[in-house]
């Protein structure tokens, strides 16, 4: 298989099908990344798509940090970051507007109903409720350290932070949730 | 009960995180090839955002059984023992109501037609079925179509049928995954 710095190099020079291959190879994270975050599937795509454009557009300006096989990924996962958080800006000017200004609701995508059935479903729920409160720089942090398995030097690329900035508030943002968590849990004393 | 960090992370790593639906890829590739065309006959050539994926039109739910979607479908591993298989309706406007897990998806006699969930998400069917039980429209138990006199509804779940209409039957997180049917999730 064709390294991903060779790739990348033929995609700097305007090659289609080494950007085609690129893609290939990364677009499920993208989109995985996109869709944990949002819990909208139309919002994933959407950020998929914009960020493989903006990839594109901006193949000549990325260089590669690593040699690793997924030395882009960190970069992929910023811009899509970077897309979400202006479509969420978006969407809460509308809403806001739609509302007469009052304060934007957090409601959950996912089922509420579904989610009060089983534990696994009920501790998903409470999570995408947390999240919604958590700070942007909170939410993204713990998204690509925790669940996307980045490491501290590859989220700094991707957030363009200096690592041991990185390290330092994955930590408070830990905790941050963790308080969220149990002040919404309704079975703590935080979530009656 | 209180988290401590690796409830934490537990947790946030059990995110579904779906990769790209076959028919996704296929639109993203052609707007990626579009753009790159673009740029590369007229060298300043800016590719444009592209707009929202066109939502599903509202259409009647068709009384006849086709293969499964092949849209995204996640494996969750969660706290349940098995793995819950997620995957988005394609017709997210509409609803039809069960009076029972059954796996007779097409039987007019069980429980009202399709229902309009008035929303676009999982929620807004079960809340849709979940009237028409406090109505006292369905029922349980035969003829399936309710006395009228209001009643409590059953817990009920959001699964996707074989034609892509949220199907909401009485049962829990499990229930799908009886049924064969992935659960509605978005």
């Amino acid at each position: 298989m064709t390294t991903v710095g060779t790739l990348w190099s033929r995609v700097a020079a305007g090659d289609p099908a080494a950007f085609e291959e690129v893609y290939i190879r990364f677009s499920d994270r993208v989109h995985g990344f996109a869709f944990r975050r949002s819990g909208s599937w139309d919002l994933a795509d959407e950020v998929t798509s914009g960020t493989f454009l903006e990839a594109w557009r901006k193949r000549a300006e990325v260089e590669l940090e690593s040699h690793e096989d997924d030395a882009i990924l960190p970069w992929l996962l910023g811009v899509a970051a970077n897309l979400m958080r202006n479509a969420g800006r978006k969407q809460q000017r509308y809403q806001s507007f739609l509302a007469g200004h009052a304060p934007l609701a957090v409601v959950p995508d996912f089922s509420d109903d579904v989610a009060s059935q089983i534990d696994g479903q009920r501790d998903l729920d409470t999570l995408r409720q947390a999240m919604d409160l958590l700070g942007e720089d909170d939410r993204d942090l713990l998204l690509l350290c925790v669940a996307e398995g980045l490491t501290p030097m590859q989220v700094a690329t991707a957030l363009n932070l200096r690592p041991g900035t990185v390290r330092s508030r994955l930590s408070r943002a830990r905790g941050r949730l963790r308080a969220l968590l149990e002040e919404l849990d309704p079975h703590t004393d935080g979530g009656r | 009960m209180g988290y401590d960090d690796e409830d934490v992370d537990r947790l946030l790593r059990g995110l579904p995180s779906p990769g790209v639906p076959p028919d996704g890829r296929a639109r993203h590739l052609e707007q990626l090839r579009a753009a790159m065309a673009a740029s590369a006959g007229e060298g300043a050539a800016e590719p444009q955002l592209p707009a929202s994926r066109p939502r599903t039109a509202w259409t009647r739910r068709r009384r006849i059984v086709v293969s499964l979607s092949t849209a995204g479908v996640v494996l969750v591993g969660g706290t349940a023992a098995a793995a819950i298989a997620w995957e988005r309706a394609s017709v997210r406007s509409q609803a039809h109501c069960f009076p029972f897990a059954t796996t007779d998806f097409n039987n007019p006699a069980y429980g009202p037609d399709t229902t309009q969930s008035g929303g676009d998400s999982a929620r807004s069917a079960v809340d849709a079925c979940r009237a028409t039980w406090a109505a006292g429209l369905i029922s349980s138990t035969p003829p399936y179509t309710g006395s009228g006199v209001p009643a409590s509804p059953p817990p009920l779940v959001a699964c996707v049928l074989p034609d892509g209409v949220v199907g909401v039957f009485p049962g829990d997180g499990a229930t799908c995954g009886k049924l064969g049917l992935p659960q509605s999730v978005g």
